[in-house]
């Protein structure tokens, strides 16, 4: 029988600049989730508080699956820049000059 | 280079947690090969830290964190005594990332040919709803066509195989929704082996279950 370890991946052991640009992605995160359309924000709060699945989440909101994949994708979309690493940031800004 | 990813949807799902064992392993099994999907994992797993950490705190009992630990406590004990996993001695074995290693049965896996030139391996993950396997097609060989009844989620392991949509390689994740028919051909040079979930095609619950007992889906 498998463990509930067997089914994730392992996590790599942090270095200290990971670490320290993981808080740096952690603060940029909570400030980018306060800035989320609400209808975005609640889809998130379901899946990550009630536990959810997608389809669920449809369900409780009445509204159609493609509807909630979609707003996934826009929060998703709307934090990349809170997601992109410290040196990609910078390579971001240089190509768009 | 991996074309096909999970669905953001999906990834969420797996970060929290409410993702089956089966589609579960078949995302752990594409991030094996995806430094972007694992990234964006990492990323929506410091997403719900930071709504938890947004939420106001709610007063609980004193003896809370206590039981807590107990019930932990005991279900370490229960995990102490297993026995240690017996290796998989298939030849395809190493071949394959160590975290799906990890997931075969001991000694030969237990090929049945559905085809000329596709086998199919059963992996039992103790779960009911979903069907985990390996897939074999043989260099060159092609699946017979076939639709799907259930949602099917194939990931590449190793060669390639391609279909009326495209070619996939090593980590592309593929999904099928009931109704899709297609049929995919392995590359002429290698053998290709997917590892691919299977949602069961009839699913009840509630009181249909009790009443429909026939036609409740079993794994193989």
């Amino acid at each position: 029988m498998l463990n509930a370890e067997d089914l994730y991946d392992e996590r790599e052991n942090p270095t200290p600049l990971s670490s320290l640009s993981q808080i740096r992605t952690k603060k940029l995160i909570a400030e980018q989730l306060n800035q989320l359309p609400p209808e975005q924000a609640e889809v998130l709060q379901l899946m990550y508080f009630q536990g959810q699945s997608g389809q669920q989440v449809a369900n409780t909101l009445e509204l159609p699956l493609g509807t909630v994949k979609s707003r996934i994708r826009l929060a998703m979309n709307k934090m990349k820049l809170a997601l992109t690493p410290v040196g990609d940031l910078g390579m971001l800004e240089g190509s768009i000059q | 280079m991996i074309h096909r990813h999970p669905e953001p949807d999906l990834l969420v799902e797996y970060t929290s947690g409410t993702l089956g064992v089966a589609p579960c392993i078949s995302v752990t099994a594409h991030l094996q090969y995806c430094k972007h999907c694992k990234d964006s994992v990492e990323s929506l797993g410091e997403i719900g830290g930071a709504l938890l950490s947004a939420t106001e705190e709610v007063p609980v009992s004193d003896g809370l964190f206590g039981s807590i630990m107990e019930e932990v406590e005991a279900e370490s004990k229960v995990t102490a005594v297993q026995q240690p996993r017996e290796q998989c001695l298939d030849a395809i074995s190493t071949q394959l990332p160590k975290f799906v290693q990890g997931l075969l049965p001991g000694g030969e896996l237990n090929w049945r040919r559905l085809s000329q030139s596709l086998k199919v391996a059963p992996i039992s993950v103790g779960e009911k709803g979903y069907e985990l396997a390996l897939h074999r097609i043989d260099a060159g060989g092609k699946a017979p066509e076939h639709d799907h009844h259930g949602r099917e989620i194939t990931v590449v392991l190793t060669g390639s195989f391609s279909d009326e949509d495209g070619v996939y390689q090593p980590g592309d994740f593929l999904v099928r929704e009931p109704g899709d028919t297609h049929r995919p051909f392995a590359a002429r040079n290698e053998d290709c082996i997917c590892l691919s979930v299977l949602e069961a095609p009839i699913k009840l619950t509630g009181m249909k279950r009790i009443l429909n007992p026939f036609l409740s889906f079993t794994p193989s």
